[in-house]
């Protein structure tokens, strides 16, 4: 009788556990779960979007990985977009995070360089998108002004979008712009976060500021750097906004990623299959790197 | 510590440096919308107008249906607010307190949605919502935009809740409370300052998100701010001061929100990059 009562009072408190989370589950496998699944069933059919898919194997990975140069421009371009934004808006944070924490800089005036260092995060890609398509453009461009009235003529008269070799340079350039300010403002959060008493005591032994920064400051903000890192990893193998609202992968195909070949593909192409094929490629390349990210984190710790 | 003149000098210079980069683009983008496309042909981009001309303004405005945008941006984020934060609460809840058949499982698999991009579900995501008729309506922003908040917003829940004391829970149930209860009336007021960030990290990304609306909303009328935006820019590319009025007339709204709330905004923000 008791035991009775007892697994029922069980089973009903399990029950109640997943009623309660029944909404949050559902949104997630309908919305996120299942299309996931289905975009790999999709890699492996021919599939015009209306129609039945046809089962053609690994034929879209075939397509996609042998000789087909657009999808290496993709890979280097994102490969390219990774490191630039994994190391100059972090390293450009780090320094300028310590240079507003450590530097005796008036607190209000610290607080103020961030605020305003921030708002490129802020605000939509498109609007940065706007601004710096006109500073690029060829002819009325005030960058072109600007290297004109220094003497560097030779240089002025490209157009920085347009032109295949400087493309991914000038697209990786706003990167920083947007990125900078949000790795110092993260920085310099995780900075204050550090027990005072380390660096007083430091500076009784006589540690100099760099041997501070390096002794003290990057080991006490160890576990946001990688965070961070981990999280602009992320966010650089999916990037489509900043490079679709500039250059739709123009000119021609020199700036594309996976996410606007991907795109591409699926929306103006109608391939399907070929697109699925390419957006798994990527989330796995996602996937393995942000573990093997983690790991060593993990193992770094001690 | 001592400062010697030139490091005085280097972080006074090192910190304008960085403020100027920041800075020029939005100087740049003033300027130009207050003057006419003949004066900026005359005078070049890197110049004063003679005159200050506000017409470039109301002519975005007309030409650009912003209204409709901003109403549409509007409703989504509301909506995407709403639904995130309760489907948060509901489902950080239960993982943290309550031990139930196939939790570490549901665990896992939610927390591995944190890695999977937008670009792995678009497509059948877009033929799911064909087929619920949904395509083309704001639902399609809002349904998506919200499922793919979650594994990211329940992680972050969990990690606040899970540092709660246990007794408050245990004390709340010895004095009747049920579930709903003890979340709404106990748990919710205790994570109120995570749930703050919560709710501008969600609003900040649902106003700005782009890839989204841009697969799925083809009708102007259900256009959101950032899509509207570049189909004007796409539009009127040629014409420069009306292109950067088009573009003030987005950043002003948000310039206000961001300095009224700055410190709560900049904390919603870099939440996921803080508690991680």
């Amino acid at each position: 009788m008791n035991r009775r009562r007892l697994t029922r009072g069980i089973l009903q408190k399990h029950i109640v556990c997943y009623l309660l989370l029944a909404p949050t589950l559902l949104m997630f496998v309908v919305f996120v779960l299942v299309p996931a699944v289905q975009t790999v069933y999709i890699s492996l059919t021919q599939w015009e979007g209306i129609g039945p898919k046809t089962w053609v194997g690994l034929s879209n990975y075939k397509t996609m990985l042998l000789g087909n140069a657009v999808y290496l421009i993709s890979l280097r371009n994102t490969v390219i977009w990774t490191l630039v934004t994994m190391t100059v808006p972090v390293a450009v944070g780090l320094f300028q995070a310590n240079l507003l924490v450590r530097g005796n800089l008036p607190h209000r005036l610290a607080k103020l360089y961030q605020l305003i260092y921030f708002l490129p995060q802020v605000i939509s890609t498109v609007v940065a998108a706007i601004a710096w398509k006109f500073i690029y453009d060829p002819v009325m461009g005030p960058l072109n002004d600007v290297l004109r009235v220094v003497g560097m003529e030779q240089y002025a008269n490209i157009g920085w979008l347009g032109n295949p070799k400087t493309v991914m340079a000038a697209l990786c350039v706003v990167n920083i712009w947007i990125h900078s300010g949000f790795c110092c403002v993260v920085f310099a959060a995780a900075m204050q976060g550090i027990n005072k008493e380390l660096y007083d005591a430091a500076m009784v032994d006589g540690a100099t500021r760099n041997d501070q920064f390096r002794c003290i400051t990057l080991p006490g903000i160890r576990e946001n750097m990688t965070t961070v890192l981990v999280l602009t990893m992320m966010w650089s193998f999916k990037v489509f906004d900043i490079i679709w609202t500039m250059t739709k992968g123009g000119p021609g195909q020199h700036s594309y990623v996976f996410a606007i070949y991907a795109y591409v593909q699926g929306f103006s192409y109608n391939r399907l299959g070929l697109s699925a094929a390419i957006t798994v490629s990527l989330t796995l390349i996602a996937m393995i790197f942000s573990k093997a990210f983690t790991t060593i984190r993990e193992r770094g710790r001690y | 510590m001592k400062e010697t003149a030139g490091f005085k000098i280097y972080k006074h210079i090192s910190s304008l440096l960085l403020v100027a980069f920041t800075l020029i683009p939005f100087g740049i983008l003033m300027v130009t919308s207050l003057r006419s496309s003949e004066d900026l042909g005359r005078k070049g981009p890197i110049s004063l107008p003679d005159t200050i001309v506000w017409s470039n303004y109301p002519k975005a405005w007309d030409l650009g249906n912003f209204s409709t945008y901003f109403k549409n941006s509007m409703i989504c984020m509301a909506a995407t607010v709403t639904f995130v934060l309760v489907l948060a609460l509901l489902g950080a809840y239960v993982l943290s307190f309550h031990e139930f058949l196939g939790k570490q499982m549901l665990i896992s698999i939610i927390m591995l949605g944190v890695l999977i991009p937008f670009t792995q579900i678009m497509i059948p995501l877009f033929h799911t919502l064909k087929g619920m008729n949904l395509l083309n309506t704001l639902w399609a922003i809002i349904l998506p935009q919200t499922a793919m908040q979650i594994p990211f917003s329940v992680f972050l829940m969990r990690g606040f809740m899970r540092d709660l004391p246990k007794s408050v829970i245990e004390s709340a149930r010895l004095d009747g409370a049920n579930e709903v209860q003890t979340l709404f009336y106990i748990v919710t007021p205790l994570v109120r300052p995570a749930l703050v960030a919560l709710l501008i990290f969600t609003a900040v990304s649902s106003w700005n998100n782009f890839m989204l609306p841009t697969v799925m909303i083809q009708k102007d009328a259900l256009r959101t701010v950032p899509v509207g935006l570049n189909y004007f820019k796409d539009q009127h590319f040629t014409n420069f001061p009306m292109m950067c009025a088009a573009a003030n007339l987005i950043i002003v709204p948000i310039l206000l929100v961001y300095l009224t709330f700055q410190q709560k905004m900049i904390q919603g923000m870099t939440v996921g990059s803080l508690k991680g």
